[in-house]
């Protein structure tokens, strides 16, 4: 089971809507931290670096951390050497904090003291690559167990994938910064059409039936028609193409 | 991988890329794509193509969203664009009852494999009509996104693939490839971020 099915479907849509209704960074992570807590997890960290506003010539950053070790971090300029940072912000995998190299003493220091300010002990970040030519890293800590956070893991992949770009497109409107995201503009009269079959109820292969194309291009469709409404799934999906009037339904 | 690249987008279809010191290369390099390839037994690339997801830049939405349904584009955290994929005829072998070559089943399958480990949902890919006939002939073509269209002097589909088991299933059964495709390492990463 998902991390975000064990989660009621009104309660979550309804998180995600909040987050991204809520106007500071640090409101979205208080949001987000609460709800993750009830699985394991500690903390959330964004990072997003190369954004197009013109006052930021330093990251964006956002934490649940405790206080001392923001103060700590931000000090000493941890972001610079932070290995998780290195690692996540030269690919598109995301970086499991298990695997990274901790035998250079810097690094060794590094986790030691983020070990002290009760950082987590394990963690994943999940890189998110934007329409600006921006990088934003998505993190989340746990104190569980190995065997324990090893089995969340394999269930919180696609999950975490999810709330990292839309934490992401939360964070570029806190910032202001134009997401150019017309969502009647981008969606394909294909996709609003397998919306509004959804919408009435109509399974995949119903709609592929009714529109004449396979199952699996409608559900090509749905997907692609998610991931542009900034959706947690396609029920989600649904709702807002209605809530936006995209879809209308007679 | 930028040489096999050239030989094939620059000497064999005669595409207007750039090559700089005889690599293929171009703007969507700088994103740090993942790149695949697959090599022979002395180390030779043999294959190789690029991921990088749809919510950035990529060749399907930036440079080919004439094929696209009403030119919108692809946009979704679960959907990975494949692209550059090349195959060295020369040094690749024909496997499996339907000619699939090696690495063109091995890099279908990785990709498969590493999209189940992230969660991803889709792969979407622009190939050319022999790609397409070579891969249908194998059935392990894509599901065409919208109608073909003249691209240069090819004809291009722009085309997905779902990210299931079903799909590693049918790219094995035309394979023949049973093994492991990722190398040891790769594979244990992979278990640990997914």
């Amino acid at each position: 089971m998902g991390l975000l099915e064990k989660y009621a479907g009104d309660d979550l849509f309804e998180l995600i809507d909040q987050v991204a209704k809520a106007e500071k960074l640090d409101e979205g992570h208080e949001l987000l931290r609460s709800a993750l807590e009830t699985y394991g997890l500690e903390h959330v960290v964004y990072l997003a670096v190369n954004l197009p506003s013109e006052k930021r010539d330093r990251p964006l950053v956002a934490m649940t951390y405790s206080a001392e070790w923001q103060k700590h971090y931000a000090q000493r300029d941890y972001v610079d050497i932070d290995p998780v940072v290195k690692a996540g912000i030269g690919g598109i995998l995301p970086v499991d904090w298990e695997t990274l190299d901790r035998k250079h003493p810097t690094v060794k220091k590094f986790f030691g003291e983020a070990q002290e300010f009760k950082v987590g002990a394990q963690g994943i970040s999940v890189p998110v690559r934007g329409r600006h030519g921006e990088f934003a890293l998505f993190s989340v800590t746990s104190d569980l167990s190995p065997p324990e956070w090893s089995r969340l893991k394999q269930h919180l992949m696609r999950d975490l994938m999810l709330l990292a770009y839309n934490f992401h497109s939360f964070a570029l409107k806190a910032e202001q910064i134009e997401d150019g995201d017309d969502y009647r503009d981008k969606l394909s009269f294909r996709e609003s059409e397998c919306l509004r079959w959804t919408a009435m109820g109509k399974s995949a292969w119903d709609t592929g039936q009714i529109m004449g194309v396979s199952e699996r291009t409608v559900k090509f469709h749905l997907e692609n028609a998610r991931g542009k409404l900034h959706a947690m799934n396609t029920t989600h999906a649904v709702s807002k193409a209605i809530s936006l009037n995209l879809i209308a339904l007679y | 991988m930028h040489q096999l690249r050239r030989k094939v987008f620059h000497e064999r279809m005669g595409w207007d890329v750039t090559v700089i010191r005889q690599w293929e290369i171009d703007g969507f390099d700088v994103f740090d794509p993942l790149y695949l390839l697959s090599v022979d037994h002395n180390d030779r690339v043999v294959g190789s193509l690029r991921l990088l997801p749809t919510t950035g830049f990529t060749m399907i939405n930036d440079v080919f969203s004439d094929l696209l349904p009403d030119g919108k584009p692809i946009h979704s955290p679960l959907i990975w664009e494949s692209s550059r994929f090349s195959v060295d005829h020369e040094a690749d072998v024909p496997i499996g009852p339907n000619g699939i070559s090696r690495a063109t089943a091995e890099l279908g399958l990785a990709m498969n494999q590493i999209g189940m480990g992230l969660g991803l949902s889709h792969i979407v890919t622009v190939y050319d009509a022999i790609v397409h006939r070579t891969l249908r002939k194998a059935r392990c073509a894509g599901e065409p996104i919208g109608a073909p269209k003249r691209v240069g002097g090819t004809l291009a589909y722009a085309v997905f693939y779902e990210v299931s088991a079903e799909t590693e299933r049918a790219t094995r059964a035309a394979s023949g490839i049973y093994g492991p495709v990722l190398e040891d390492d790769m594979e244990v990463g992979l278990q640990k971020v997914a």
